[in-house]
């Protein structure tokens, strides 16, 4: 990418940038002169493999967090705009001057702080709506539901004179239950307070759970699509106990109202 | 007793309140603590004007149900598909019903396929859908 193209670039990455996310999924690919920073089907800045473009993609990665992916590849990564505003920053320096290793060498520390703070409120932190793209995975989430805490879900949901036994075994829709609150909370629908309607729901059990036995689920966006200004995501999960055997896998719809 | 196994035959359900109490205990439970279900400054500006209940509390009425009439072949291959079709507001009580709706075999297992719902009181369906549990 040659000058002129990345200041028109730039011009539009800078607008993308004007309103402040915590999350932007960004690519980071290497051609066979260029190395190029994507946000969905829009590039945001590039540089050109000569000498200064070579210093100028290794800082750029060293901001994202990630390696310059090789020749023909991508990388990717979250990033927020005010990491990314660094990281563009650094696409536009000469690095024929001096001066420009000092300014990139700031910039490159500061974008390294903000990974730090970022990744220390990464569970906290909710993702944009936008930010949803089919395909994108979830996960994987460490299940452990100790006995009480299934005892607890158990009573919740069951007679309140006479619950239900299940034979020792966890209700296996605690399962799902745990998928979808991790869900929801990294999407921010509670933080950011959004209208939801959980429109459907397919599940299948293979063998129940046990209190306190390890279950890792892995989530996936199916389908994500804009219907008259609500979002409709369709999550498929997978329940895999310790051994790599599936003991449960599911599909929930959930429509969204920002 | 006897697994519901002939077409037409209805299934062992039963009648559950669901109080605000009980979905307070279930996004406590569960984890779900999205307002809609428990913040009723939020839930007076959504499109349903009030509170409203977990759908998954609807299902896992369904899931138990399904659980008490199948006893040794639910948890072994058994599966749900529903849709939450009206929500369930904190003090009603609903019905949790389901019948037998045709029976078949895949690759030498006896299926039995069971439409289920969850009915509010006005005898609107919360939930419904289709429950598919293996015989043996």
């Amino acid at each position: 990418m040659h000058k002129t193209q990345r200041s028109s670039a730039l011009e539009a990455a800078y607008e993308l940038l004007g309103t402040p996310r915590s999350h932007l999924r960004v690519k980071l690919e290497q051609t066979e002169d260029a190395v190029l920073l994507h946000y969905r089907d829009q590039t945001l800045t590039g540089v050109q493999l000569d000498e200064s473009g070579i210093n100028a993609a290794s800082a750029m990665a060293v901001a994202l967090g990630i390696n310059v992916p090789a020749v023909g590849e991508t990388s990717e990564v979250l990033a927020s705009t005010g990491l990314l505003h660094r990281v563009l920053a650094i696409s536009d320096l000469d690095f024929g001057n001096p001066t420009s290793f000092e300014l990139a060498n700031v910039l490159v520390n500061e974008a390294i702080e903000m990974q730090r703070s970022s990744h220390g409120r990464n569970e906290a932190t909710p993702m944009d709506l936008d930010e949803l793209d089919s395909g994108q995975a979830f996960g994987p989430y460490v299940i452990e539901i100790s006995q009480p805490d299934a005892d607890t879900y158990i009573a919740a949901t069951g007679d309140s004179e006479e619950p239900h036994d299940f034979a020792g075994n966890m209700h296996p829709l605690q399962l799902d239950a745990y998928v979808l609150s991790r869900l929801i909370a990294e999407i921010g629908i509670v933080e950011n307070r959004i209208e939801t309607v959980h429109a459907g729901q397919q599940m299948t059990v293979h063998r129940q759970a046990t209190p306190g036995e390890t279950i890792i689920a892995n989530s996936t966006l199916k389908s994500c699509s804009n219907r008259r200004g609500s979002i409709w995501a369709i999550f498929e999960s997978t329940f895999t106990d310790e051994a790599g055997r599936r003991v449960a896998e599911s599909r929930s719809t959930i429509i969204m109202m920002p | 007793m006897n697994s519901p196994q002939a077409i037409g035959e209805e299934l062992r359900g039963f009648r559950r309140t669901v109080s605000q109490n009980r979905v307070t205990a279930y996004a406590n439970a569960s984890g779900d603590h999205n307002p809609i279900h428990l913040d009723e400054s939020f839930a007076i500006n959504t499109r349903f004007g009030q509170r409203i209940a977990h759908g998954m509390l609807s299902l896992a009425f369904v899931w138990e149900m399904m659980s008490i009439n199948y006893p040794n072949t639910w948890h072994d291959g058994g599966t749900v598909k529903t849709r939450f079709t009206s929500p369930v507001v904190p003090g009603e009580d609903v019905s949790v019903n389901g019948s037998v709706k045709r029976v078949r075999e895949v690759r030498g297992r006896q299926l039995i396929e069971c439409d289920v719902d969850v009915i509010r009181p006005n005898g609107e369906k919360a939930l419904t859908g289709s429950a598919v549990v293996p015989l043996g």
